[in-house]
């Protein structure tokens, strides 16, 4: 038990180190101290004693005293010694059962004297199983019969180390790192670690390094790929840590100069800025800096830099690092000067507001803008001094509703009373920003002078509004256009007419598009474009209930209205009439020409086979004896008989088309017939014409017009002897319920006919019977008294009437009625007389 | 047997209106190329039927026929016409000539018998 005890807390090697090294302290102690005692006493007696009994008594003295001091001495070192080393195996007793590793002791012969805690959790053994076992005992078979070379070869080796398998108490085996060596006294200290543990936490310390590689590869990817700067540097920044490759973009500066001379990127700084700069990144360590500054890159360019600086803490709470990153803005500052251009040009004032302070700040272009004097503090009451009261009013409760509303942007026009310029009009754009809680935070907006705009906008509207007058006061279909947004013409304005003729009322026209609507009623005109400061045409074919309109659509700038107003009058007209009648008057042309081809060659080919007829006839009575002659006689003329027959079919299919009774403006048809009669008038009778529009249609056929102009001329001609004058005129012509009680025409409107002569004019008796058929004043031969008769019977067919107005020696005038079918387009020009 | 005043500008066509007359209506025939031609002869020969075409140049059908109807009411009147380039359908040119007092109207090429007929009805006594 002896060795038990002096075992595991001090090796004898150690105990006898210990003891030897105490030894020597006693004895240098002791050597001290009696060297010291003999001399010091021994030169001390003379001086206090001179008798030499006195010497040789006080010698004897001190020679006990030396014994007894030396005594004490001794026993105290040794007591002091001993303590020392009990204490120091005690130590040695307590680390080794709570050391980590398995610690064992072997004695000589191969039993376990010692196991620790951690050698018998290691092996599963109890410590009173493994005094008890020898270490070949932990060794699997195939390990055992390495361990007799081992031992062997501990007594030449100060230690081995090597891996051992050890085979717990389960039978399971674990692999182990031994340290053994052979102590002096022959016993053997074995000291193993459990390998598997220590494999598994290198494995997790593999994939923690694998991990963080892994990070750092990303960050490192990051950094390359985001043009921002990241940024780390010890806190005096001697050491550049950190920095992003797009260093090398912003910079224009290589990241390895940067690692090499860390104060570099200071030194691009515009020195301008730089004092500030500097001062800011080492003035406040330890807290966030945000700066805004400009670097000088190598190639001469300047950018503008935001900084943001923060301070990277250790987990002792020091200060361990500076980092940051710091962002390229030069664009935006860029901006920022282009917008404080632009609001200096557009003499705008820029301004804002802090809601919860009250604090407003102002450009300097504010000052010009309301009139204020340099000294003026920016503020609300500044402003209110300068607004007119209703207009602030106006404005907050304005103001108020946006908040309300939260609308982001707010829009107010506004007066002003500026000191040197009167009244002003200001229009003020703000962004009002809201707090998570929809509360406004801050208000920040310009002011702009619209005053000539306002101005402008006022004459513009006056001007507007009397081309509406205009408009409204206009008989015919009349509409304004403005423009829209986009930029497409709008139906401004519109009259009732116009409203009409599109088939829309007003209120549905106004804001309409012009092209839209007019594409809505002619697919086919597909009107595409307006030229503003040329105008447009646009040639419309509208379908009606009642037939197909034709209208045109004149699109022409108004003057003196602004040409950015782009206000065009649009003026509408009805071409139906005009349409149709230059339709007929097309076809009269061409059927007059055809007529007369016709007749002339009818002319020609009768003439032609009139003498072969004549001849013919001649022939038959000459060669009435032979009957092969007179047969040829009758192929003769019956050739010419089948000619006269082609020659009248065509005539009549020529002249058929003027036998059509169909609506006719009776101006026209007037005109065409008296193409034909005129040559017929004797020379001494002048024919003046006054063919004025008639306002519609009536229904006749041309050869009935002509039949009725050729009758009253033929009277007219009769009725003047000598030199005289015939007067011909058309007209529109109503007739009221009198007259239509009188005449026994339907009241409405008519179409007229006047054929006035200065000849001998008639007595009462005379034209009372005027119109009766077969009465003539005329001698025989002068004509059969039809012709008046005739033109009552045709015009009582179309439902018209005749009238004479004639007294003796002062002339005749016939007037003639005829009932309007289908009115004409208004304005249609007059016919020339 | 009649006296008859032919006007005709044609000359074939008054040729053979001359021999019709003349050879198959056994008459007296004097012609003219034009309207005053045939006034001049109107003055000189007791005529006791005229017979003209419309449409001549110079002076033409209507006036001749108008200052014949004037100067000689009772003078009758054939008018023989093949249309004109003013008178396309003949129906109109039948009214116009008949309106201006004509007594009959033939259209060319007519039936010799109708000239003849036409002389006969109008010169009963000749």
């Amino acid at each position: 038990m002896a060795e038990d005890r002096a075992g595991p807390g001090v090796s004898p090697a150690e105990s006898a180190e210990l003891i030897g090294h105490a030894a020597r302290r006693i004895v240098l102690t002791y050597v001290l101290f009696a060297a010291l005692w003999i001399l010091v006493s021994d030169n001390l007696l003379p001086i206090f004693w001179r008798d030499p009994t006195q010497i040789a008594l006080a010698a004897t003295l001190k020679g006990w005293a030396f014994v007894g001091v030396t005594a004490l001495l001794l026993y105290g070192l040794i007591r002091r010694y001993g303590a020392g080393l009990a204490a120091r195996a005690t130590e040695a007793r307590m680390v080794a059962d709570t050391a980590g590793d398995a610690i064992w002791i072997v004695r000589a012969d191969q039993r376990f004297l010692y196991a620790n805690p951690a050698a018998c959790q290691l092996t599963g053994y109890r410590l009173e199983e493994l005094l008890a076992m020898t270490p070949a005992d932990l060794l699997p078979a195939e390990a055992r019969v390495e361990l007799a070379p081992h031992l062997a070869l501990l007594t030449t080796e100060e230690f081995i180390r090597r891996e051992w398998p050890l085979r717990r108490r389960d039978g399971s085996v674990v692999g182990i790192d031994a340290t053994t060596q052979r102590l002096p006294d022959g016993r053997y200290l074995a000291i193993g670690r459990d390998l598997t543990q220590q494999r598994q936490a290198q494995q997790q310390l593999e994939t923690v390094l694998h991990d963080l590689r892994e990070k750092e590869r990303d960050l490192r990817l990051i950094t390359t790929a985001i043009a921002d700067v990241f940024w780390m540097a010890t806190p005096d920044f001697s050491e550049i840590v950190f920095v992003s490759p797009s260093y090398e973009m912003l910079w224009g500066r290589s990241t390895e100069s940067l690692y090499r001379s860390p104060h570099s990127w200071a030194e691009a700084i515009h020195p301008e800025d730089r004092p500030r700069i500097v001062a800011a990144f080492h003035q406040h360590l330890g807290a966030e800096v945000e700066t805004e500054y400009r670097i000088l890159r190598p190639d001469g360019s300047l950018r503008w830099i935001h900084d943001r600086g923060f301070p990277v803490y250790d987990e002792a709470g020091r200060l361990f690092r500076v980092a940051g990153i710091a962002v390229d803005i030069t664009e935006r500052k860029q901006m920022e000067a282009s917008l404080s251009l632009a609001l200096e040009s557009a003499r705008a004032g820029a301004w804002g507001m802090d809601m919860a302070t009250g604090m407003v700040q102002w450009s300097r272009q504010t000052y010009p803008l309301f009139g204020f004097r340099p000294n003026t503090v920016p503020g609300v009451d500044s402003w209110l001094a300068a607004v007119l009261p209703e207009d602030s009013q106006l404005y907050q409760i304005a103001f108020d509703q946006a908040v309300a509303r939260r609308q982001e942007v707010f829009w107010q026009t506004y007066r002003i009373r500026h000191p040197d310029k009167g009244l002003r009009w200001l229009t003020n754009r703000a962004r009002i920003t809201y707090s998570a809680h929809g509360a406004a935070e801050r208000v920040s907006g310009i002011n702009i002078d619209v005053t000539e705009l306002v101005e402008t906008r006022s004459a513009l509207l006056a001007a507007r509004q009397a081309v509406h007058a205009l408009v409204d006061a206009s008989p015919g279909p009349r509409a304004t256009l403005g423009r829209d947004d986009s930029g497409q013409f709008t139906v401004e304005w519109a009259n009732r007419p116009f409203a009409e003729l599109i088939g829309r009322p007003v209120a549905e026209l106004l804001g309409a598009r012009f092209l839209n609507l007019l594409n809505d009623l002619d697919a086919l005109a597909s009107p595409t474009a307006i030229d503003a400061t040329m105008g447009a045409r646009f040639d419309l074919s509208i379908e009606r209930p009642c037939g197909v309109t034709q209208v045109q659509m004149l699109v022409t700038p108004v003057q003196g209205v602004q040409e950015q107003a782009a206000t065009l009058l649009v003026t509408a007209v009805d071409m139906t009439e005009e349409r149709l009648s230059a339709r007929r008057e097309a076809e009269r042309h061409l059927l007059t020409a055809l007529g007369r081809m016709a007749g002339r060659i009818a002319h020609e080919v009768n003439n032609a086979l009139q003498p072969i007829m004549s001849h013919a006839t001649l022939a038959r009575h000459a060669c009435a004896d032979n009957d092969q002659a007179l047969g040829h006689i009758d192929e003769i003329q019956n050739g010419v008989r089948h000619g006269r027959d082609i020659v009248r079919s065509v005539l009549a299919a020529a002249g058929g088309q003027l036998s059509m009774r169909e609506p006719r403006l009776l101006e026209q048809e007037v005109a065409t017939a008296l193409d034909l009669i005129r040559p017929t008038a004797p020379a001494r009778i002048s024919i003046a014409t006054e063919l004025e529009a008639t306002g519609g249609c009536v229904s006749l056929a041309p050869s009935e017009v002509f039949q009725i102009l050729s009758n009253l001329l033929k009277n007219a001609f009769d009725a003047i002897a000598g030199d005289g004058a015939i007067r011909i005129a058309t007209g529109p012509c109503d007739v009221d319920l009198a007259q239509a009680a009188a005449s026994g025409l339907v009241p409405g409107p008519y179409a007229q006919l006047i054929v006035s002569d200065t000849g001998g004019g008639m007595d009462t008796e005379t034209l009372r019977r005027a119109r009766d058929p077969f009465f003539t004043t005329k001698p025989v031969g002068g004509g059969a008294g039809l012709g008046l008769a005739t033109v009552q019977a045709l015009l009582g067919e179309c439902g018209g009437g005749l009238d004479i107005t004639s007294a003796p020696a002062r002339g005749t005038s016939v007037r003639v009625r005829m009932p309007i079918r289908q009115p004409a387009a208004r304005d249609t020009p007059p016919i020339a007389g | 047997m009649a006296k008859v005043l032919v006007i005709e500008d044609i000359e074939a066509v008054r040729n053979a209106m001359v021999a019709v007359l003349s050879t198959l209506g056994g008459h007296e025939v004097v012609s003219a190329g034009d309207g005053r031609e045939g006034l001049l002869l109107l003055e000189r020969h007791a005529v006791d039927l005229a017979v003209t075409d419309i449409w001549m140049p110079g002076e033409d059908g209507i006036a001749f026929l108008r200052e014949v109807k004037r100067r000689h009411p009772t003078l009758p009147v054939v008018v023989v016409t093949g249309g004109g380039p003013n008178f396309p359908p003949i129906e109109l040119s039948v009214s116009v000539v008949e309106s201006h007092g004509a007594d009959a109207v033939l259209i060319k090429p007519f039936e010799d018998e109708s000239l003849l007929a036409a002389v006969r009805r109008f010169t009963p006594h000749s």
